[in-house]
């Protein structure tokens, strides 16, 4: 695995830094939407809590990567991330679904309209990159049974595809009033796809490909951005109603999670 | 400013730090003026192989990208600070912020691009200053929608004073005959009603 | 800017230890230049505060039956009678305007003709019980004949044709609360944040109070999810 430097960032470095942003993003979302529930159920700052040590664990690993109990803690704030996910992704399954009136027999109307089914696994995923991150800081060049390079495309694989498919049934409930929408279904798909064509045999032919997605990706995900606060502003009473329409309207940090994997996914090509 | 009164004292020049301005056209200015100056430099070192102007290319890509969240966020700030009833301007104003971070991606994109061969010590390539023209046409429109919104709308502007008094004239403007006046136009020769 | 107008609320009163408002200190109408409202918003409100329609539909002895039924279901003790939030002049027009809610009981005619027959009904079963105009009796005895009314079958020929439990619970006793709780003063009492234009509500389920909605002042039910 040659292990390229950029801009006198390891690969590692770039990844921690790129953690700390993909956090950063759903800590947004996790704190907007369980306000708007009011922080009803304590658990619901969890996510908070644990998103603010992965991002602090991760800032200091990119500072200072070669210091050992900083990479532990950015392990160890890694896997509290991951079971913390693991359990909203319970709390939004029972809670947000099944003990709903109706429950299961509305499965689609609480998929569209309930806590959003799939958001806590991206806090997993968050928690496992963050795993991902310490050990290859620690000098590993296996994770998870797998080399680093392969791993990294798996997980930006299924990931994505996580994140297309909530984004999908978020845009299937606005009926995809405006053609932007389609964009998460649309390149995402191929880049999916792509990936674990890499991960499988890894070529200088499909990498490039895959480098073209993942820029692309990069830059629907700031076009997503630009599109959801768009969207609140066109609401009723619009940003001068912030805090309803914060709340109401399209999740404003999520699209970054389209950024932060398109990231993960360059690391990989061009740095590892 | 304090009052409405025309500046003619430092003193007055000095209540800008109440900050009393919106920072955003303020913050603009260096994501434009950055870039157009990295595309120049990086164009004229492509051209005339000038190893410092290619330095000065991506120094000031870099200074631009670390810029442009500042810009973001003043223009939101601008935003909520601007009451703007549902209108054609609205319209634009929505056009402009979804526009600007989809900017910020594409001059991330490019500066990451620059940087790679900044640290190969190389100059650009035809490709990159093909790319770096575009996304600088993708800004000149995020620009344009900008100066729609403060120069044909006044969004954020507290007096516009667009027009002279007396000015355009009521009256016709007289016109110039460019031929002599036939004898049934002279005015001593038109019949009075 | 606007500002709008305003209702003050007399502290003293006769039997204040009956209803005590958690939201003493809350005044909905301070929304009224706030984006919470638009101009839709704010000329319904107006309108509902301003225009209070003139009796057209009533005479004035059937006026004087129901402001006296009115006063027992619906009696604002701590308010001057020009206080009072206004409720037979909006009965009185949706009446004359005969503005129907789109339905009705089957055992009841239609609204213009149910009301008058309601109100003769009230009269007859106050001369029978007491000998006298319903209006013209103490407050005790009023409320015993509405109670009738309300238990079904008093004394009066109207009952006969038209069923008084019925008209009572579903019909007038319903008119009264939501004229009552349409005015501006009633959502102070209750905490009530107004119209939801364009501020909409957020917190869309049982007991969930919305970040701009009134804070409940002591011992408040919280919001439990």
């Amino acid at each position: 695995m040659t292990s390229a430097v950029f801009l006198e960032l390891g690969p590692f470095q770039w990844l921690a830094i790129i953690l700390a942003m993909g956090t950063g993003v759903l800590f947004f979302d996790a704190l907007v939407g369980h306000y708007r529930h009011r922080f009803g159920y304590r658990l619901q700052y969890a996510p908070l809590a644990v998103g603010t040590l992965v991002i602090l664990a991760a800032v200091l690993a990119a500072a200072r990567p070669s210091v050992t109990w900083v990479i532990t803690a950015l392990e160890m704030c890694g896997w509290g991330a991951a079971v913390t996910g693991l359990v909203g992704f319970g709390y939004h399954w029972y809670y947000g679904i099944v003990k709903k009136p109706a429950g299961l027999a509305w499965f689609l109307h609480y998929l569209m309209y309930g806590a959003p089914l799939l958001f806590p696994l991206m806090l997993t995923s968050m928690g496992l990159l963050a795993v991902i991150v310490a050990a290859g800081l620690s000098g590993a060049r296996m994770v998870f049974g797998a080399p680093m390079p392969t791993a990294l495309c798996l997980f930006v694989a299924v990931v994505l595809l996580g994140s297309i498919l909530q984004a999908g049934i978020l845009h299937y409930r606005g009926a995809f009033n405006n053609p932007a929408m389609y964009l998460p279904l649309s390149i995402p798909v191929v880049t999916v796809a792509v990936a674990l064509w890499v991960a499988e045999s890894p070529s200088a032919a499909n990498e490039t490909v895959f480098a073209i997605l993942l820029w692309s990706t990069l830059l629907i995900g700031f076009t997503g951005f630009g599109m959801h606060l768009r969207g609140i502003d066109r609401q009723m009473g619009g940003l001068y109603v912030a805090l309803f329409n914060l709340m109401q309207g399209p999740p404003q940090g999520v699209p970054g999670i389209f950024v932060a994997l398109a990231g993960v996914g360059l690391v990989a090509v061009y740095l590892l | 400013m304090e009052g409405d009164a025309p500046i003619t004292t430092y003193r007055q020049v000095l209540s800008v730090a109440k900050l009393s301005a919106p920072l955003h056209p303020i913050s603009v200015h260096f994501t434009v003026a950055l870039l157009v100056t990295s595309v120049i430099c990086d164009g004229m070192s492509f051209v005339f192989d000038v190893p410092s102007l290619s330095e000065a290319g991506w120094w000031t890509l870099v200074g631009c990208c670390l810029s442009t969240p500042l810009t973001l966020l003043t223009g939101l700030v601008s935003r909520m600070h601007l009451p703007m009833q549902e209108s054609v301007a609205r319209s634009f104003l929505r056009a402009h912020m979804a526009l600007g971070p989809l900017v910020f991606g594409l001059l991330l994109v490019m500066t990451l691009w620059r940087a790679a061969r900044w640290e190969e010590g190389q100059t650009v390539t035809l490709l990159y200053l093909v790319a770096v023209i575009g996304v600088s046409l993708v800004m000149t429109l995020q620009g344009y929608l900008g100066g729609e919104l403060a120069y044909r709308y006044g969004a954020d502007v507290k007096e516009s004073y667009r027009e002279l008094p007396g000015h355009p004239p009521q009256d016709q403007r007289p016109v110039l005959l460019s031929r002599p006046l036939a004898r049934s136009e002279r005015p001593e020769e038109r019949s009075t009603s | 800017m606007m500002t709008g107008p305003t209702h003050h609320r007399e502290s003293q009163s006769q039997d204040t230890s009956l209803f005590q408002s958690r939201y003493s200190h809350f005044n909905v109408l301070d929304k009224w230049a706030t984006p919470d409202w638009d101009d839709q918003t704010r000329d319904a409100i107006r309108r509902r505060l301003e225009q209070v329609p003139t009796i057209r539909f009533f005479t004035e002895p059937e006026r004087r039956t129901l402001e006296a039924v009115v006063e027992q279901i619906l009696p604002q003790p701590d308010r001057t009678p020009t206080q009072k939030v206004p409720i037979v002049p909006w009965i009185d027009k949706k009446l004359f305007d005969d503005t129907r809610d789109g339905y009705r009981r089957d055992v009841l005619p239609p609204q213009q003709i149910s009301w008058r027959m309601a109100i003769r009904g009230i009269d007859e079963t106050a001369q029978a019980l007491y000998g006298m105009a319903f209006s013209d009796l103490g407050s005790d005895p009023q409320r015993l004949v509405l109670e009738r009314l309300q238990q079904g079958e008093p004394p009066g020929k109207t009952w006969q044709i038209l069923p008084s439990h019925v008209f009572f619970s579903k019909v007038l006793t319903v008119a009264i609360v939501k004229i009552y709780y349409a005015h501006p003063m009633a959502w102070n009492e209750i905490g009530y944040h107004g119209p939801s234009s364009p501020r909409g509500y957020s917190r869309i389920w049982d007991g969930g109070i919305d970040p701009w909605d009134a804070q409940a002042e002591h011992g408040a039910h919280g919001d439990r999810s």
